[in-house]
């Protein structure tokens, strides 16, 4: 549409065409139903592999059209990543220390996940009759 | 900012703070401000994504299981209700920037009136779980569930409650935009009220792309 003149030009500021606004609307709904789609389909473990980067490029889209990052100053959109390199930290730290502290000492079993007792439990529940020839791992 | 002011300062701007030396400097004064914000809201809600995550990782059965108890239709109605608010906030800022002062009301009615919806159907949501017991720790009552249901039900309900809260807010907030862009307060000169609670209820929006499928489509 026209483009708002001189002034907005002078202050830097983008209007935008609609159509870019419509475009992205288009896309996010797109890319809603193909998230809700591929969660019907058998991906096993890569189910949400997908699902996150789906909803990736979803947030890059708005992030960088609805709110204006692609045109707008670096800085604020510096400010936005360094938020995201803050999140990642905090989860691969947090996952280092959870995937690996139920390792650390296993002989102690000082950490045992519940859900990995439950497992124990289960699998040891019918060997048992069989008079435990096979041997117990723990 | 008051009507007092616009006189008494002669050649600036009645928009433009004294502490300010030109109006581009205070326009991105305040968006860099609402960026820090931002940030901050982000960081804020790692937290309860990450316990998300950690509780994913203990309980992935749990997850798998109770997470058939939430409505796809409902939590995909409200994505699109969600995304379809975000479209008419960033036509609203656009008709703000163009200097539009009824549409961008109209605009800004449009996503405070979608906000609205989206809360009507999460209420629905939540006094389903409500009445079939699905609730936080130890006020879970439903029947026939294995594993540690209770958890995967208090991380939803702190995580799309703090959301659902951002979402209260972020009406009153436009709300108050609304009313000032009605009295023709913003110009194409002057419209970071409008622009910031952009931001903001597009951050809203980025965080529920997220919990959409991480809560209503476990895999």
């Amino acid at each position: 549409m026209a483009h708002q003149t001189t002034h907005s030009e002078a202050h830097g500021h983008h209007v935008l065409p609609l159509k870019v606004y419509f475009g992205v609307y288009g896309a996010l709904l797109v890319l809603t139903v193909v998230t809700v789609m591929v969660s019907y389909m058998d991906l096993g473990s890569s189910a949400i592999v997908v699902a996150l980067v789906v909803a990736i490029v979803k947030a890059a889209f708005v992030a960088l059209y609805f709110m204006h990052l692609r045109y707008d100053d670096r800085f604020n959109g510096l400010v936005f990543l360094s938020s995201v390199l803050f999140l990642m930290l905090f989860f691969a730290f947090t996952f280092i220390d959870l995937t690996s502290r139920g390792y650390l000492i296993p002989e102690e079993g000082n950490f045992t996940l519940r859900n990995e007792q439950k497992a124990a439990q289960a699998s040891e529940a019918p060997a048992e009759p069989a008079a435990g020839e096979a041997p117990a791992h723990h | 900012m008051s009507a007092s002011h616009e006189n008494a300062h002669g050649d600036h701007p009645s928009f433009l703070q004294h502490h300010f030396y030109t109006v581009e400097q205070q326009a991105s004064a305040a968006k860099f401000g609402m960026w820090l914000f931002l940030a901050q809201e982000i960081l804020f809600f790692s937290g309860l994504f990450l316990a998300y995550a950690a509780y994913r990782f203990f309980y992935p059965d749990t997850f798998l299981h109770a997470h058939e108890h939430l409505s796809v239709p409902m939590g995909a109605t409200n994505t699109v209700v969600l995304i379809t608010s975000s479209l008419t906030m960033a036509l609203g800022v656009r008709a703000a920037q163009m200097g539009e002062r009824k549409k961008t009301v109209g605009y800004l009615a449009a996503t405070i009136l979608f906000a609205c919806v989206f809360l009507v159907i999460k209420y629905f949501e939540y006094s389903h779980k409500f009445h079939d017991g699905l609730l936080p720790g130890k006020y879970f009552s439903h029947l026939g569930m294995e594993g540690e249901p209770q958890i995967f039900f208090g991380i939803y309900f702190v995580l799309t409650g703090l959301h659902g809260l951002h979402v209260l807010v972020g009406i009153g907030v436009l709300l108050w935009v609304m009313i000032l862009a009605q009295k023709g307060r913003f110009s194409p000169d002057y419209y970071s009220p409008v622009e910031n609670v952009g931001l903001y209820w597009h951050l809203v929006d980025l965080i529920w792309i997220f919990l959409f499928p991480l809560l209503y489509l476990v895999r």
